[in-house]
């Protein structure tokens, strides 16, 4: 066993881990299956309290809430027909038809084993297909890092619904807020008006947890008081009908590999999340069928194929974070932040600065897909009861771990002051139809695209043409460009279907 | 009221985009014989200017081609996002006067009154949470919360 093995076997199996793992798994699955409730949101409000825990603990964490709440948003897709998460939408075209026939169990049960499949396929693909391309990626200098951090921001066509200038203008407003206070190459104050709040900048943990989460419990409560006097219709949670067969599993497998594969390739696309991964997955399994006419119908391949290509898609994901430093989805946006937060800078030195913590956070993935079989055996029925809980309880809650995250980001009491106007502005914006993916993007990419913008331009002695004139520079800058058409295109066939 | 997002978004942001740009040169100060492109000005520059030409093809796009997102504002509907904004803002103040602990306690009452909640086992379960986030982030994962006057414990 090499050196490098023993050091991963020793720092990734403790007891922390192992407690961490399934905490955070059973958390990712109480998140995702409350409509309202997102894995990021989840995550955002998680990674306060990962500061005193170290890399390896913090990041299975992390993870153990992603791939929970993947799983976790099928339970009310399946029981309720309302995703508990974007992902789980094509669940509910065949998930929730097998629950109204009184197949609950069977529905939640092939949501497990697909959702276990596809996560623990896709991070076996990303134990094996990091490391190669990060070593392609050693060769990269400034003007490629610009070029990718560009290459990041096409995940904006993926978020702006139908107006890519609005998402545009979005990031704009997080690469300023990103820009503000003290610049780390030359020490220049920006925009700071002479006050101390602004000297250090506006955190970015901050700055996520009020244009994410405290945005969203505005939104949510907002349209929850309005609904508060229509009666809430409790959920039926008797779920006893048989679970799935071992054959039954096994006729599901080629449904599941297959899956994993279509959302392998979209997962590492910027842009393409687990939502349009699992319809075209979805998709391509109604196709390929020999009974396509049971789809929508609730039928075992449907719940299977939108599954295991949602959860495949956290793996898929990372392939691209870890590597090149650029997020695929809001999720990894906020897994990127996180990841810098804790001293890290995601891309190909990672696997040979920090080769024993990436590879056991790559490991912990897969680890965390196990655990997230057996959590989900023991518990999803228990689970299923948190539906019923009232977003008036779940939004105070989220208060106070929005409020103390803030704090805690850097003990200073002006950083908590400041996610409450900047939750405003992102409830103003969400008003005027501009997402707020794309400023979360911006407020995370915006440090690492000034730096190798400002350190390219040292270099090439000004010439912005040294980002066309750099053949793998050019080629991403045209890669973003055909990307940005290609996820466009989906979104839009994905909302016509729809 | 009905508000055109695209013409009043892309206005607002033209606006707040010629204002700060023309701020730029009192906030960011950088020495004569640093080319712009590698100065510290360049980057809040791109940002700004891509906050104006996105809010002038808004604008196009609403008085010229016609395209436009129409926002009705419910008033009655927004008094609740106002009410919650000011809850905020109060719960902020009152972390700093009072410390984290008795200001969740003050948020909780707030919030039973926006919520409607009467039931008492939901009340117990919020109250059981503000006090279980004290005391994880200061016991098991030692990190400080604000007390009474800004004073802080560990």
């Amino acid at each position: 066993m090499s050196d490098l093995s023993v050091q991963i076997f020793t720092q990734l199996v403790t007891v922390p881990n192992l407690l961490i793992a399934i905490g955070s798994v059973l958390l990712g699955i109480v998140i995702g299956c409350i409509p309202g409730l997102t894995v990021t949101l989840g995550i955002i409000l998680f990674v306060p309290l990962t500061y005193g825990m170290n890399t390896i603990t913090a990041f299975i964490g992390l993870l153990g809430i992603y791939v929970g709440g993947c799983y976790g948003g099928s339970i009310s897709a399946i029981l309720i027909n309302t995703p508990g998460t974007n992902s789980a939408l094509a669940t509910t075209l065949d998930g929730y038809p097998m629950a109204q026939a009184g197949r609950k169990n069977k529905a939640l049960s092939i949501s497990l084993f697909s959702s276990v499949l596809g996560g623990f396929l896709a991070a076996l693909v990303l134990l094996f297909a990091a490391p190669p391309i990060a070593k392609v990626a050693l060769r990269f200098r400034s003007p490629e890092y610009f070029s990718l951090a560009i290459f990041g921001m096409t995940v904006i066509a993926g978020v702006s619904n139908d107006n890519i200038v609005k998402g545009l203008m979005s990031a704009a407003v997080g690469l300023f807020i990103s820009f503000l206070g003290l610049e780390s190459l030359s020490g220049t104050l920006r925009y700071t008006f002479d006050t101390m709040l602004l000297f250090a900048g506006v955190g970015l943990l901050p700055a996520l947890i009020g244009f994410i989460a405290l945005n969203q419990v505005i939104i949510k409560a907002v349209s929850y008081r309005v609904e508060i006097d229509q009666d809430n219709v409790p959920v039926d949670n008797n779920i006893s009908d048989p679970s799935l067969t071992i054959v039954e599993m096994l006729k599901l497998i080629p449904t599941i590999i297959k899956s994993t594969i279509i959302a392998i390739i979209i997962g590492v696309m910027p842009g393409a999340g687990g939502d349009i991964a699992s319809f075209v997955a979805y998709n391509e399994a109604r196709r390929s069928s020999k009974h396509p006419e049971r789809f929508g119908k609730g039928t075992s391949e449907g719940v299977a194929s939108a599954e295991s290509a949602n959860n495949a898609v956290v793996g898929s994901a990372l392939i691209p974070l870890l590597t090149l430093g650029i997020p695929g989805d809001g999720v990894t946006a906020v897994l990127l932040g996180a990841f810098i937060l804790h001293g890290l800078v995601p891309g190909p030195k990672l696997f040979t600065d920090q080769a024993v913590i990436t590879y056991s956070i790559i490991i912990g993935l897969i680890f965390c897909n196990i655990i997230l079989y057996v959590l989900g055996r023991l518990f999803t029925k228990q689970v299923a009861k948190v539906i019923n809980l009232p977003y008036g309880v779940l939004g105070v809650c989220i208060v106070f771990f929005c409020f103390a995250g803030a704090f805690a980001n850097s003990g200073n009491i002006n950083e908590m002051f400041l996610i409450v106007p900047i939750a405003i502005l992102a409830y103003v914006m969400h008003l005027f139809g501009f997402s707020v993916v794309p400023t979360m993007l911006g407020l995370i990419l915006g440090p690492i695209l000034e730096e190798n913008f400002t350190r390219s331009m040292i270099v090439s002695d000004g010439k912005l043409s040294v980002f066309f004139t750099e053949p793998i520079s050019c080629g991403i800058l045209i890669f973003s460009v055909v990307f940005t058409y290609l996820v466009m295109r989906m979104n839009k066939k994905m909302s016509v279907s729809h | 009221m009905k508000i055109k997002t695209n013409l009043c978004g892309g206005l607002f942001f033209i606006l707040v985009g010629v204002v700060l740009l023309l701020l730029m040169p009192k906030q960011i100060i950088v020495q004569d014989n640093i080319p712009f492109l590698e100065s510290a000005k360049a980057a809040p520059f791109i940002a700004l200017s891509m906050m104006i030409i996105g809010g002038a093809i808004l604008v196009v796009q609403s008085i010229v081609f016609k395209k436009e997102q129409i926002l009705i504002i419910d008033l009655a509907v927004q008094k609740y996002a106002l009410a919650i904004m000011g809850i905020f803002i109060a719960y902020a103040m009152f972390i700093y006067l009072v410390g984290f602990l008795i200001a969740s306690l003050l948020l909780i009452f707030a919030m039973i009154k926006y919520f409607k909640i009467k039931s008492r086992a939901q009340i117990i379960i919020i109250a059981i949470i503000a006090i279980a986030v004290y005391f994880i982030f200061i016991n098991l994962f030692h990190i400080s919360l604000p007390e009474i006057g800004g004073v802080f414990i560990k």
